[in-house]
């Protein structure tokens, strides 16, 4: 590799005449490549979207003239993130594949636990938590000449450490919480389906604020035009809620701060004998959560597929100690002659007790608090929780909706003198009683007998606005 | 592979496994000479590794460790009659590399002890044989104060390791997704209706199709058979229900008997059972695959249904190659159902079979149940409609999507509102989209009239029209190939000039549509131009 370069002058006389240039050569470490990579991610992305940019801005869009239409602005959005996404609006559903930088539905994603079918498997045995193609034991390697005999604990330990078994010793997991619903408050609307559009006044609630309607409230209005006298009656008849389910996402996604509620079988062995140990989990005392009496180790992969512990779920989310319908807690636990314990932990994940994910360590220890310098026996085992959460929160609109019915009542005063102006057209008389109901205008057009000789005989018109309309007769209309 | 700090440093034997696939060895017999009394403590045999040929202080292999009371020990005093420590699974051993047997006991007194074979020693029962050569070509360790080993390179242990020989036949490993379990749901989680014996449920992405049987229930705090809530008690609502209605946000059962009023209800402790359904999938197994062996594994479905398709629920699929770890996407949606589901089938709905294969009878694929699972994924995706005509779905509450921030599509992408400087007329609206076959889109506009006083979340919605490639793009063909995008265009106030009010701000809305929830149009490069006049 070229170094520098050197210039000799002729005849050199001394060191001035000659002279020396560095050759600038970059040694680039691991972690300058790094930084040129994440450079050259940024200058991709951004030329990319540069050039979405700049193809929108030169497109020609032409008038009639052909002369290419001013553009007062212009967006791109090439679905790297959701910059130019609203994200925050209530009815928002849609995810961005930013590897792909593509736009498409949200999903939802589950996790679920596959159980072995040990009837529809051929030529392989489960054994402990695991399946093994079937085969024989043969030696592998041995020494079988013997001369003399060696003692096992030659240092005579005063201190028994014993080991433990746990199934499952792990617990990684995929999972979606649902935060509280967002409940966007929708006010209170009228429902005018059971009514009809009278100019708008027939629901002019005047001073009333929607809120504040019950079902029974009614408001009457009165008006006159003319010889005509109409009474309007606008009732809540009914009231209900309306919940619209505006969105459903995920909001983010993070790892799990504490581990789920599970239930671990383990086996303790190499114990002292006969003794009385103490549970602790991630160094807090877990005797309320220890089931060492029905409660024997059992392999988490022979769990049925509807075993409780296998996947609890929710369950026994509000249990404050080993579930009492699986036999509850253990008071005392103690070592059987051999030296053995076996039992189920229930995790639990309430905010009084509960843990973080991670490696967490499972102690029994012969002594009430977790010191082994005091101890003369103890046994631990790691047991090692990860977990992946989306966060979905629903946004719900919640809207009062108040339905209202109108009977409107119009009575014609037969004493009415034409010439004091108003309505001067010939109409059917009679009071005329109109019913709206379930939206349809059922009205019919009750006759007073006592006038009909003076308005003419009864009539039945289309109701348009709610009202007799003005001569436009439907075919056989005149009765 | 287990660690821990708090490891002494036993008695100990190396040896060496030379396969290159490893080996899973599965018992020791170690040769005892002297045992404690029967009430002492037991015996403890593991595996540990070694570093540069010492056994690892800290270590030790994963599921290697085997107790032996003192009661089920066999003293030979001919060292003849071994006592077999069983390891509870096949230890998985790797090529290559030096192994330790560690033996220790906290029994006193030098109660147990073992055999051991040191060279130039007469062999055991004999004054006539010296042992002429080293016994073992491991190296025995033994300990002066349990935290420092110390090696005897003239002595080694008398043992016998075994391993599995595996047999090569056909081996296939069938699992079973256990029903996915109960969901808490939502604070008041029903939806009463007055003088309505129906319910609605809140329960977004339950999984369930019309006619399911879904399960209610109240963990011990909750609603119990005889409490009332707005006039019903919860025997009549929890337990089974068979569900009349669904759509993306829940469905709705009949109760035994009708709401006094219109509210929410049933409180925070409410329990259902739900289902998965499955648009792809990817199998999350824990298998040790050695050197010269091999897996293949295939998935068994059970279909399901999309809310605008017209598929069946419930039918049986071909089996579908799939690969462990890696995302497999269906061409139809199917389920992860319920148990009651599944006993109506007489099979699980989800199975995975796994074939094991292996060219060597030192070692085999194995799998570790305790680690195996599935992740499902669905789109959240429809097509809705106010009444029921085929390939659409009615929600249980039909909003059109010209309704602003009311729409009841399942799948839409709202732009942030732009604000431009100057009035504009018009719009010129380009995307890039990938159709597969039963997907389609609408665009949709709102603008906000120059000046206007009412804010543009005020304002409705309208659809736009397409102007290229087609305006009935349903009559355009479908977008086969998963990586073709074809660009669709949308003027809108006009193709010359703009006839819109002039507006000074404009939003747009993309509304996603499928009768099948496996297949969802995909969108790149959306560009939109504001037009002046």
């Amino acid at each position: 590799m070229e170094l520098a370069r050197l210039t000799v002058n002729p005849y050199t006389l001394d060191d001035s005449d000659v002279s020396m240039t560095y050759v600038d050569n970059r040694r680039y470490t691991m972690r300058d490549i790094s930084d040129l990579e994440t450079r050259m991610d940024k200058i991709e992305e951004i030329t990319t979207l540069n050039m979405l940019e700049l193809e929108t801005a030169t497109l020609e869009v032409l008038d009639s003239a052909g002369v290419n239409r001013l553009k007062v602005g212009l967006t791109a959005d090439n679905f790297t993130d959701h910059s130019q996404s609203l994200r925050g609006a209530i009815d928002y559903r849609a995810s961005t594949d930013v590897f792909n930088r593509e736009l498409r539905p949200s999903f939802v994603a589950n996790s679920s636990e596959l159980v072995y079918d040990s009837d529809a498997s051929n030529s392989v045995s489960l054994i402990g938590d695991t399946v093994y193609p079937l085969y024989e034991e043969v030696v592998y390697a041995s020494n079988t000449q013997a001369s003399s005999a060696t003692p096992v604990n030659a240092f005579n330990l005063g201190v028994t450490i014993g080991h433990i078994k746990m199934s499952p010793s792990t617990d990684t997991w995929f999972d979606t919480v649902r935060l509280p619903a967002k409940i966007v408050d929708g006010g209170t609307k009228l429902d005018p389906s059971n009514t009809s559009l009278w100019n708008d006044w027939g629901f002019n609630w005047s001073g009333v604020q929607a809120d504040s309607l019950k079902p029974g409230y009614s408001e009457t209005k009165t008006s006159k035009n003319g010889r005509t006298t109409s009474t309007v009656t606008s009732t809540i008849v009914k009231s209900e809620t309306v919940i619209t389910s505006m969105s459903d996402e995920v909001l983010y996604e993070t790892s799990i701060q504490y581990q789920r509620e599970r239930f671990i079988f383990f086996k303790a062995q190499g114990l002292r004998p006969n003794t009385r140990y103490f549970p602790f989990y991630d160094e807090i005392d877990i005797s309320d959560f220890v089931q060492t009496g029905s409660g024997k180790f059992q392999y988490f992969a022979a769990q049925a597929t509807n075993s409780d512990y296998l996947d609890p779920g929710d369950k026994y989310i509000n249990q404050t100690e080993f579930p009492p319908t699986l036999g509850g807690k253990t008071e005392t636990i103690i070592s059987d002659a051999n030296g053995t314990i076996e039992g189920i932990i229930f995790i639990p994940n309430k905010d009084a007790i509960k843990f973080l994910t991670g490696t967490r360590q499972f102690t029994l220890i012969d002594i009430s608090e977790l010191n082994r310098i005091n101890a003369t026996s103890y046994a631990s085992a790691d047991f090692v929780s990860t977990g992946t959460m989306q966060h979905y929160q629903e946004d719900i609109k919640h809207t009062r909706r108040h339905a209202i019915q109108t009977t409107i009542q119009t009575t014609q005063d037969p004493n009415y003198n034409n010439s004091s102006g108003g309505d001067n057209e010939h109409r059917p008389g009679g009071d005329n009683y109109y019913s709206y109901d379930n939206g349809e205008i059922g009205g019919t057009t009750p006759h007073n007998e006592a006038n009909a000789e003076n308005f003419g005989p009864p009539q039945q018109r289309p109701a348009g606005l709610g009202r007799p309309s003005a001569p436009s007769w439907g075919p056989d209309a005149e009765v | 592979m287990s660690s821990t700090s708090e490891l002494i440093q036993p008695i100990a034997q190396t040896f060496k496994v030379n396969q290159v696939s490893g080996i899973y060895i599965t018992k020791i017999g170690i040769y005892f000479a002297s045992k404690a009394e029967d009430a002492d403590y037991p015996v403890q045999l593991s595996i540990r590794p070694t570093v540069n040929g010492v056994p690892h202080s800290s270590k030790i292999i994963e599921n290697s460790v085997s107790f032996k009371a003192a009661s089920d020990i066999t003293v030979s005093t001919t060292a003849t009659t071994e006592t077999i420590f069983n390891f509870e699974e096949p230890v998985y051993l790797e090529g290559g590399k030096d192994f330790a047997i560690c033996i220790q006991s906290n029994a006193l007194g030098n109660a147990y002890k073992v055999w051991t074979a040191k060279l130039g020693d007469f062999k055991l029962g004999s004054t006539t044989e010296r042992l002429q050569t080293d016994p073992y070509s491991g190296i025995f360790f033994k300990s002066a104060n349990g935290r420092v080993f110390e090696a005897d390179q003239t002595r080694d242990l008398t043992f016998k390791v075994y391993r599995a020989n595996f047999l090569n036949t056909n081996s296939l490993v069938r699992f079973n997704a256990a029903p996915p379990p109960v969901k808490s749901l939502t604070n008041n989680p029903f939806l009463f209706a007055s003088n309505d014996a129906t319910v609605t449920v809140a329960h977004p992405n339950h999984g369930f199709q019309v006619n399911d049987v879904v399960h209610i229930s109240s963990d011990s705090s909750g609603l119990d058979s005889a409490t009332s809530i707005n006039g019903i008690f919860g025997s009549s609502i929890l337990g089974s229900r068979a569900i009349t209605h669904i759509d993306g946000t829940g469905y709705k059962f009949e109760m035994d008997s009708a709401a006094d009023s219109s509210v929410f209800g049933g409180g925070n402790s409410i329990l259902a059972t739900q289902q998965y359904i499955i648009d792809s999938f990817k199998p999350n197994i824990e298998i040790l695959q050695p050197q010269g062996t091999n897996h293949r594994m295939v998935a068994g479905l059970t279909t399901s249904k999309s809310f605008g398709g017209d598929e069946t629920a419930y039918g049986s699929l071909p089996k579908h190659a799939t690969a462990n770890k890696t995302d497999t996407f269906l061409n139809s949606p199917a389920v992860i159902a319920t148990a009651v589901r599944d006993t109506a089938l007489t099979r699980s709905s989800y199975t995975i079979d796994l074939e094991l294969i292996s060219k060597t009878s030192y070692a085999a694929p194995s799998v570790d149940l305790q680690r195996a699972s599935v992740i499902s994924v669905h789109n959240i995706i429809d097509n809705p409609d106010s009444a029921a005509t085929n390939g659409f779905n009615v929600p249980l509450n039909y909003v059109p999507e010209t309704v602003t921030n009311f729409g009841s599509s399942l799948a839409k992408h709202i732009s942030i509102p732009v604000l431009l400087a100057e009035p504009a007329t018009g719009i010129k609206v380009l995307v890039d989209v990938n159709r597969p076959k039963g997907t389609n889109f609408d665009l949709f506009y709102k603008v906000l009239d120059a000046g206007g006083d009412i804010s543009i979340e005020d304002t409705d919605w309208i659809e736009a029209s397409k102007v290229e490639p087609n305006s009935n793009h349903n009559t355009l063909p479908i977008d086969t190939n998963y990586n073709v995008f074809r660009e669709y265009k949308y003027i809108i106030g006009g193709t010359y000039q703009g006839d819109l009010a002039p507006f000074t701000t404009y939003q747009i809305k993309i509304v996603m549509r499928s009768t099948s929830s496996t297949d969802v149009p995909r969108f790149k490069a959306l560009r939109t131009i504001a037009l002046g006049t």
